[in-house]
């Protein structure tokens, strides 16, 4: 069965005795979008280069639509690699670029021309044949290498940092196209990025690495909702991370700060603290009656056009980043050293953990149905 | 303007030192090649003779035969022994504490002088040699192989020695110019690791492979010392012609003969830039 899904079974990536990727248990669905996100050094480009087979796995088992594809080389697995710089054949012209690995399969000129202007023709390149690299801009550089990638249907294209060159106008421009081709095709995408705007923007799974290890495996808006470590809150941004001890239904931040939780969060293990959205905390000028408030004392504003982003002082410690509507802000607006009452509801914290879900769970409980995949059965 | 004027003065000490050392003995000897001369004497004139002697001698087309058939073997090896050194150099060691260090390696005979380096062969491929001992004492022949020294063989097998390394810089250079994504894109698009070579290593060297071809061959076309030294007088090549009319003064014919070459010499690179975008390399 050629369903495109990947899977990781317990890979581990060692340099000598320093881990570049440990014990990783990952399943990507076949045709779906998959992301995967962290801060440089995380490991997630090793994983990629591992699966396109370009890097050896020192121990566990690679899986490509159930196949074993862990020591054969990367043209045998059916997966195509796109470079973070494109990797196009300077001395060849577009056409050839995108031809090439036919050209060493043995495919007559005719037929692979043809093919290759079929790949061009589906990236909008069908103008450039005959251009050579050096004469192509960034954009049009990626479509090449991107229809290079596509010309032998691979099950899974894995794409390393493909949007970091662009600048950001063309770069939101490739982002839609990607999804396009992805949608179009069908075929398995793993995209790795540093980008979580990229991330969510694209992904159907969105995978969070850091260290080596996975963080976190969600959809993007569970992911954005339900940040599970106070890594991943931190990397997404948006949030802030208020850190406590969980005591009756309550954090306790400090002496005098103490937050209630909303019902019904039965903790697995002593959660580290809680993440509160900055678009989810409401400005007052007096404390409101309705709700419990804590008193905030501004200490920088940032006016960042579709909102603003005020910083402020609780006392006990604490400081909290708001975002407040442009529209609010102009209709009451703070300044620094202002003092203002801050609230939300409860069920806006979201409890932040030490460690990521446990990996105890088999990967090889794979979804059975359409729905997000459940966080707890695809997690290291 | 007074910025224009600031280029000339710029460019004005490289321009007087290859108008003095390049462009000023080059006229003379084309000046020189026009001359008539006899046992004892230059007679400035302008006589067309030094050129018909030269060009219709039979002795000078042997000669011309001879040098380009050293230059082209001595291309030919030089370049796959170039470029498999360089080859390894650049991609397959990793370290480049380590790449630095066989670089220098590569270096090390370039301590001592070019004749030494040849005359230290003599011991080796002489008729009591050590070459031929060894292949005694091991029993392979019975008598010592006579080819080994002053032949076409050790000439070559000289130029080869001395040579080698002007191949290994400029293609070692161009290829640690190719980025290593397009080697594992190549991998990725199914190429083995002789397709890749073929076809994306060797046309990426193209300019480097270019530039070491120039060192090679004109340094062997111009050559007579080592001719001399390792065919033990034996071959002729053009350089070594020149060598002998100077050494028996007669400096025009020694000039015309200088010219001529210059001239295959630089009819062979424009040959070789047709091919080669240079300015790519520079």
């Amino acid at each position: 069965m050629s369903n495109g899904s990947v899977e990781l079974v317990g890979v581990v990536k060692r340099y000598g005795d320093s881990p570049a990727v440990k014990n990783i248990n990952l399943y990507i669905e076949g045709s779906s979008y998959c992301c995967l996100l962290g801060p440089s050094g995380c490991g997630k480009s090793t994983t990629l280069r591992m699966i396109a087979g370009h890097e050896s796995v020192t121990e566990g088992d690679i899986l490509l639509s159930n196949r074993n594809v862990t020591d054969l080389p990367p043209r045998r697995r059916g997966t195509a690699l796109m470079f973070q710089n494109y990797a196009l054949f300077p001395h060849l012209n577009s056409l050839d670029n995108v031809a090439f690995s036919l050209r060493i399969a043995g495919v007559a000129p005719a037929e692979r021309r043809a093919r290759a202007r079929e790949m061009l023709a589906l990236v909008n390149m069908e103008d450039y044949s005959e251009a050579l690299p050096d004469q192509l801009s960034g954009g049009q550089q990626q479509r090449v290498a991107l229809a290079r990638a596509l010309i032998n249907q691979p099950e899974v294209i894995l794409l390393d940092e493909p949007l970091s060159a662009l600048d950001p106008f063309l770069r939101n421009r490739m982002r839609t196209e990607l999804k396009r081709i992805q949608k179009q095709l069908g075929i398995t995408f793993i995209h790795v990025t540093h980008s979580q705007e990229e991330a969510f923007a694209l992904a159907d799974q969105v995978v969070v690495m850091n260290n080596g290890s996975i963080e976190q495996v969600d959809t993007p808006p569970a992911l954005f909702s339900a940040p599970r470590t106070a890594f991943v809150a931190g990397f997404i941004g948006g949030h802030n991370i208020i850190e406590g001890t969980v005591h009756n239904r309550e954090i306790l931040v400090s002496d005098g700060i103490r937050l209630p939780l909303p019902p019904g969060t039965e903790a697995r293990e002593q959660p580290a603290g809680v993440s509160l959205r900055c678009d989810h905390i409401s400005i007052h000028a007096s404390p409101p009656t309705n709700t419990t408030s804590l008193p905030m004392t501004i200490t920088a504003v940032e006016y960042q056009g579709r909102y603003v982003q005020l910083q402020g002082d609780c006392g006990d410690g604490l400081s909290l980043a708001v975002f407040q509507s442009d529209q609010d802000y102009l209709a009451h607006p703070s300044r620094e050293g202002d003092t203002v009452h801050v609230s939300w509801h409860p069920r806006d914290l979201n409890m932040l953990y030490r460690t990521p879900e446990p990996s105890g769970v088999s990967p090889f409980v794979k979804p059975i149905n359409e729905k997000p995949i459940p966080q707890g059965e695809t997690h290291a | 303007m007074a910025s224009s004027r600031m280029s000339y003065l710029q460019v004005t000490p490289l321009v007087m030192v290859m108008l003095l050392f390049l462009v000023f003995p080059v006229l003379t000897i084309v000046v020189v090649s026009f001359w008539d001369f006899n046992a004892y004497s230059l007679i400035p004139d302008l006589i067309w003779d030094n050129y018909e002697f030269l060009l219709t001698s039979s002795v000078t087309l042997k000669a011309y035969l001879t040098t380009l058939f050293y230059a082209l073997t001595t291309w030919l090896i030089t370049f796959v022994l170039g470029f498999t050194v360089a080859y390894y150099l650049a991609f397959h060691i990793r370290s480049p504490v380590i790449q630095g260090l066989m670089f220098v390696l590569c270096t090390i005979p370039f301590l001592t002088s070019n004749i030494i380096r040849m005359i230290s062969w003599i011991p080796l491929l002489g008729r009591n040699g050590l070459v031929n001992s060894g292949l005694q004492g091991m029993g392979l022949t019975s008598e010592p192989v006579e080819w080994l020294l002053y032949s076409d063989f050790s000439v070559i097998l000289a130029f080869v020695h001395l040579y080698t390394l002007f191949m290994v810089i400029p293609v070692f250079n161009s290829m640690m110019r190719i980025d290593r994504n397009l080697v594992e894109a190549a991998i990725d698009a199914g190429a083995s690791t002789w397709q890749t070579i073929v076809r994306i290593i060797l046309p990426l060297c193209k300019s480097g492979i270019a530039i070491g071809s120039i060192f090679v061959v004109t340094l062997v076309m111009g050559d007579f010392i080592t001719v001399r030294l390792m065919s033990g007088g034996l071959s002729a090549s053009v350089g070594v012609l020149i060598h002998n009319e100077i050494s028996l003064l007669q400096y025009p014919a020694a000039a015309a003969g200088a010219v001529v070459l210059l001239l295959t010499v630089l009819l062979l690179l424009t040959i070789l830039f047709r091919f080669i975008n240079i300015r790519q390399e520079l």
